[in-house]
């Protein structure tokens, strides 16, 4: 194990996170997507990101948030809110690790998956507007981005695992986000306006995914080439909830991942 | 720098304390019983641990002091967990063993966690502590943060559910009042649109789906460890003891509850699917799978056949603890008392005279030798509890047969033949031909004494190396 006992963190819902015994030279940041969970989106990852070597010299967050009061925007400020502090991991709960107060980590990566890849660009723009210094540091590393929303979006309930399949029943009408992800969107046109700006600013690095994996079995988000991501990648019969989620049996989410870190 | 795995290990152990101990009501509880038993408050510690069996529990203080000290043993089954998987080094440091001999030791909390409310987790930290014994790992340290993981999906909302379940209630909201929510389809829709009218049954709500999701995950979890019976049966304790009620009776308003939620999904989708059957039949496919699943998990995590194996390591534990106190291999007792068929030392923790007799001895003796103990149950009123000492000088053995209103000692030359007789004496109140020293009852009022120089051969030849019992009678009264 290279990380010390997990910590509840504050920001979102259910958040935790791993810190490096060795001074740590990255943050990993796990962002779920719609009516996931902080660990549950990412099967094993929780379990392998303490032994794997990639990840030694990384401090790791699953950071949690309900997706289903609120809308897009709202959730990029929490989130940016959370980033903004774990940045500068001295002002963290974590262990003392004698780290000097000034200490910045030489990359932060957000992992995200559907929903949460909106969440994650807008928390970046966010930081962009807000003139935070480490977000030049930041890289987006993402599973089936629903940059695009859906054209359907009663198709997120096939986002409903464990015990919320018993709920496909009702409706959710009403939450906010589905507006959000709905295709053609205002949110997701001035996600796009936005990234463009930024971009064509040649300031953008951060806005440019280092990593976009897309499901084979795509039945729940558009997929479609956004700006200046990397060119995608298919894990073979994977869905789009299974297609972030490590298990010591389909592997492939992780090899995608340490490949890029 | 790389850091070597002692000093993770040692990392680790400040870790867990600085997360289940150092504050909350873990912490509460440790500061609590500390002073209670420093300050010999036995009596206040008997009363407010004592089983809810016996005297209902119903004041808020008592409530709360509970809470906090089954916060407390929740630590410590963490820190036996951490143990058996390797997660924290061993011997633990010595200020935390002594604290933990302290606290376990006590004789009303050992009451509370072996006896009213058996958690083996807790029982076999302080058996090894107290033997002073290494336990060997059994597991994956990365599966125990796992477990740690796994049981944090227990938040306040869950906790409000299970309260419900097991016949509480928020004013007149019980359990019969959730089961018509979640009969209702309109209220439930109101609950997934966050209706603020609705804060109790949200939250239940709420509490009931993310047990479903706990439940499922602690199964996923005991299936991936079950390669490993024994650490697949430690974490099942980790909450056997609620799981081991659930299966006594709460498991039926629990599935109750999810078959209704069921129900009530399949009517909102008939409802407002009239038009597509097509996507209609995958959600109710998608309902009833979830019910069957759900079903069988509940099913595999209250199993007490999963609580099998552990149960049997604490018995070679204790077995073992046993036999190495003997000094001869006195084949005819290793401590047979059976309770539910977990092997405990009942007298060793409740029956304030075996302590002080060994220890009277170990003092005032030290040609003794202590060899070991039975207990031998005839009824929930009677027992016997015979202690065993070798005479290194002369070769005999004293036993002390210690009944609910008496106690005597014997001395014999040969340990099989002549103490079966005596205590086949004793149990049909015969009188008996063996040297009997002397009875003495709880008052220790000498009943029956055989005089120095009596007739009898076995008790001339060794009566100047037993003990005094007047000087026995004094050390006893003074150390109860």
């Amino acid at each position: 194990m290279n990380h010390y006992l997990f910590i509840d963190i504050p920001e979102g819902l259910k958040s935790i996170a791993f810190c490096s015994f060795l001074k740590p030279r990255k943050l990993v940041v796990f962002i779920h997507g719609f009516n996931g969970s902080a660990q549950g989106t990412w099967g094993e990852f929780s379990d392998i990101v303490q032994k794997h070597k990639s990840f030694e010299d990384a401090d790791i967050i699953f950071y949690g948030y309900n997706t289903l009061r609120t809308q897009a925007a709202n959730m990029k400020v929490s989130l940016f809110d959370l980033l903004n502090k774990a940045a500068k991991p001295t002002e963290m709960p974590y262990p003392e690790r004698e780290l000097p107060e000034e200490f910045r980590y030489e990359k932060i990566y957000l992992v995200a998956h559907s929903l949460g890849a909106v969440v994650a660009r807008l928390a970046l723009l966010h930081a962009y507007g807000s003139k935070c210094d480490w977000v030049s540091t930041c890289r987006l590393a993402l599973f089936a981005p629903a940059h695009f929303g859906s054209n359907i979006p009663d198709n997120f309930k096939e986002c409903f695992e464990g015990s919320w399949k018993l709920l496909r029943g009702f409706t959710f009408t009403k939450c906010p986000i589905l507006k959000d992800i709905t295709a053609g969107s205002s949110l997701l046109e001035d996600l796009m306006k936005m990234s463009t700006e930024v971009i064509s600013k040649g300031e953008g690095e951060f806005c440019k995914a280092i990593m976009v994996v897309w499901a084979d079995i795509e039945n729940v988000v558009i997929s479609r080439h956004f700006l200046q991501d990397e060119m995608e990648q298919l894990i073979p019969k994977s869905s789009h909830v299974s297609v972030c989620k490590f298990t010591y049996f389909s592997p492939e989410p992780l090899e995608r991942l340490v490949r890029v870190l | 720098m790389t850091m070597n795995f002692e000093d993770k290990q040692e990392l680790n152990l400040r870790s867990l304390i600085a997360k289940y101990c150092k504050k909350g009501q873990a912490a509460k509880a440790r500061r609590n019983l500390i002073k209670a038993i420093e300050e010999g408050r036995n009596g206040y510690l008997k009363k407010i641990l004592r089983s809810n069996e016996e005297d209902a529990i119903d004041d808020s203080d008592e409530i709360e002091f509970r809470d906090n000290v089954d916060q407390l043993i929740k630590f410590y089954s963490i820190l036996e967990l951490a143990i058996l998987t390797g997660y924290v080094s061993q011997p633990l440091p010595e200020p935390l063993q002594q604290e933990i001999i302290k606290i376990l030791g006590n004789k009303h909390v050992a009451a509370y966690y072996e006896q009213f409310y058996p958690d083996l987790l807790p029982q076999l930290l302080y058996e090894a502590i107290d033997a002073r014994k290494m336990q060997e790992p059994i597991g994956d340290s990365s599966d125990f943060i796992k477990l740690l993981i796994v049981n944090g999906m227990i938040d306040n909302n869950v906790t409000n559910f299970l309260w419900l379940l097991d016949s509480g209630s928020f004013g007149d909201y019980d359990l019969d009042e959730f089961k018509k929510t979640l009969t209702n389809v309109d209220e439930i829709q109101s609950i997934l649109e966050g209706d603020a009218d609705f804060k109790t049954e949200q939250e239940v709500f709420w509490g009931l789906l993310g047990y479903l999701n706990y439940i499922e995950h602690f199964d996923q979890l005991l299936k991936k460890v079950s390669k490993n019976s024994l650490m697949e049966s430690a974490f099942w304790h980790f909450q056997g003891y609620w799981f081991e009620r659930i299966n006594k009776g709460v498991k039926r308003s629990l599935v109750r509850c999810v078959s209704l939620l069921a129900e009530s999904s399949k009517k909102a989708m008939l409802a407002t699917n009239l038009e597509n059957r097509g996507a209609g039949e995958e959600k109710l496919q998608d309902i009833e799978g979830q019910l069957e699943r759900f079903i069988v998990s509940v099913n595999s995590v209250t199993n007490a056949g999963h609580g099998k194996e552990l149960k049997k390591y604490h018995s070679s534990i204790i077995k073992a603890r046993i036999k190495k106190q003997l000094q001869l291999d006195m084949d005819f007792f290793v401590g047979a008392f059976l309770n539910q068929g977990s092997f405990k030392m009942l007298h060793t923790q409740t029956d304030p005279r075996y302590p002080a007799v060994v220890d009277f001895i170990n003092k005032r003796y030290p040609e003794m030798v202590f060899s070991g103990v039975n207990i031998d149950r005839k009824s929930s009123r009677i027992s016997f509890l015979n202690l065993a000492f070798k005479n290194t000088a002369n070769g005999s053995f004293l036993f002390f047969h210690l009944t609910n209103n008496s106690l005597s000692m014997v001395v014999v030359e040969k340990v099989r033949d002549q103490l079966y007789a005596f205590l086949g004496s004793i149990n049909r109140k015969e009188d008996t031909n063996l040297p009997v020293c002397a009875i003495v009852d709880l008052d220790y009022q000498i009943q029956y004494a055989l005089p120095k120089g009596s007739n009898d051969n076995l008790l001339a030849k060794y009566e100047d190396s037993l003990p005094d019992i007047e000087d026995m009678k004094r050390y006893l009264v003074e150390n109860d």
